[in-house]
């Protein structure tokens, strides 16, 4: 079977990387692309030393003593909060529940004995419904992320066949519903944990990606849903972001005792020094993309961004973790 | 281009040599498991033992993706309480702990850079920072292949920035880092190229003619 250059190198790195082979044994096993593989081989061998390189012995130090606090912070937090909950905490809850088996108690009772009461009383009942129901449920937004998934792995496949089928079609219009009520979720984030806003998100971002991939090879009439979808999904990712951004950092809050880490390590105090430009290193990086070959098979990105940012937004996305 | 072969032969007689359990930990896979499920209902010894099992690699991961010793220190940190207070929720859905481990780093270092427009912000690695050499000289010597290769990775593109981090500074394999990125191996490999081939690029462009062996 005929494999590709960046794969033969690959497995030279492993064995290489296991000690189970030198350079010399690796490119034995390839002749023919020993001349291009050599020099990498060694430039990977470079990389990999100089990358040896481990915190210094104060720094790590610290920072153990400080996860260590930060655990027994949150050990002590578990213990504590479970048995003490104050009477004021649990009181309300447990007369609101005595309240309402009484109410269904008696409401039982009159409709039994065909009291004229039992239609006041579901008058009544179905006023209190609407109010009661709980915002996004969890386990409905997983539902339906799941569901996206699929539909969208199908109808990717069937791209990649060629056009569309339309029995897939129909997927679009039940995406489209779902997609909008994950997005309306968005809209009540203190109903969601974070972990859900990162799969809604994750999600959104490869809604958007699949279907601008599949646009050409849809029928004309899918064309016109797919790009409401792909509106719908741009503007649920705009609101996940603005959810899951913002990140508090822990550090500080869960390590009261310790030192702030920059002042804690000697190490990490003169290395700042002005004559570094902010800027001069960073724009090189952005800059050097487009000279990537254009004919390689796998595009080294997706969905190619503008700016730096975006760039990163995406890489982001694509990535998204829930926070703790 | 193609080619026939493969490395079976080199794996099948193995042995003899040290095998680099950093880059490839993949048979340590059963053990991290158990380890993995007490640190999650608690146990606090297997919470330690992960993090000192993981804390050099996140470390050196964080300096390769800011090339900064104050940051990569900070954001180390900053990894490791948020892994505290997600384990509990973490789930073997076919992802590997490590990748699970790196995304929670890949997103400190994306906060952080939108946190503090640090982006690109680079000063010099601390001098005091241990390469794991013997002697003093080469001590310098590694001190400088260091900064070397740091700064020729700041100016890599960030997807091979990425790539490089998780391979050679955090120890993944390709299908972790693969998990990791959210991209296919296949991606990986081609960018982990890309990659060496640039940084091979700028790093001889550094060197007068005669080095090019070495590099």
């Amino acid at each position: 079977m005929k494999r590709r250059f960046e794969e033969v190198l690959e497995e030279c790195l492993a064995v290489l990387a296991s000690g189970q082979s030198t350079v010399e044994e690796c490119l034995a096993l390839y002749p023919g692309l020993a001349a291009e593989l050599e020099p990498l081989l060694h430039t990977a061998r470079n990389l990999q030393r100089a990358y040896e390189v481990d915190p210094s012995p104060l720094y790590a130090q610290a920072a153990r003593e400080r996860f260590l606090s930060a655990m027994a912070v949150r050990r002590q937090r578990r213990l504590t909060a479970r048995p003490a909950r104050p009477f004021w905490r649990w009181a309300p809850a447990a007369l609101g529940s005595a309240a309402l088996v009484t109410f269904a108690v008696w409401a039982g009772v009159l409709a039994v004995s065909g009291g004229g009461g039992s239609q006041e009383i579901a008058v009544v009942v179905n006023k209190i419904e609407p109010t009661s129901t709980p915002a996004p449920v969890v386990s409905d937004i997983q539902g339906k992320v799941e569901r996206i998934k699929t539909q969208l792995k199908e109808i990717q496949t069937e791209a990649e066949k060629g056009p569309v089928e339309p029995a897939v079609i129909q997927h679009i219009q039940q995406m489209k519903e779902d997609t909008a009520a994950l997005v309306d979720s968005l809209d009540q984030p203190e109903g969601l944990e974070l972990e859900d806003v990162s799969q809604i998100d994750e999600v959104l971002a490869n809604q958007e990606e699949v279907l601008n991939k599949v646009k050409e090879s849809v029928p004309p009439e899918a064309v016109e849903d797919l790009d409401e979808l792909i509106k719908i999904a741009g503007v649920g990712r705009a609101k996940a972001q603005q959810i899951l951004l913002p990140t508090p950092t822990a550090v500080p809050s869960a390590t009261p005792t310790a030192a702030p880490s920059a002042t804690a390590t000697p190490s990490a105090t003169p290395t700042v020094t002005p004559e570094e430009s902010p800027t001069a290193t960073a724009t090189p990086s952005e800059t050097v993309t487009p000279e990537e070959s254009p004919t390689e098979e796998i595009p080294e990105e997706p969905t190619p961004s503008p700016t730096p940012e975006a760039g990163e937004e995406a890489g982001l996305s694509a990535t998204v973790v829930p926070y703790p | 281009m193609g080619y026939d072969g493969g490395v079976a032969s080199l794996t099948a007689k193995g042995g003899g040599r040290r095998r680099d359990d950093r880059l490839y930990p993949g048979s340590e896979a059963q053990g991290e498991r158990l380890l993995v499920d007490a640190a999650r209902v608690g146990d606090e010894k297997a919470i330690a033992e992960l993090y000192n099992k993981y804390f050099p690699r996140v470390y050196r991961y964080m300096l390769v993706r800011t090339g900064n010793v104050g940051d990569a220190e900070d954001l180390t940190e900053e990894v490791f309480i948020r892994v505290l207070d997600a384990l509990e929720r973490f789930e073997w859905r076919e992802v590997p702990f490590s990748a699970w481990l790196f995304r929670i780093a890949h997103n400190a270092v994306v906060s952080h850079q939108r946190r503090d427009g640090a982006r690109g912000r680079v000063s010099p690695l601390s001098p005091s920072l241990p390469v794991g050499t013997q002697g003093p000289e080469e001590a310098v010597e590694a001190r400088l292949a260091l900064d070397e290769v740091m700064e020729a990775t700041r100016n890599l593109p960030e997807a091979q920035r990425k790539v490089i981090a998780l391979r050679f500074g955090a120890g993944l394999s390709v299908a972790e880092t693969a998990r990791a990125l959210g991209k296919s191996g296949g991606n990986v490999k081609v960018i982990q190229h890309k990659a060496i081939v640039k940084l091979r690029e700028m790093l001889l462009g550094k060197r007068p003619e005669g080095y090019e062996e070495k590099v």
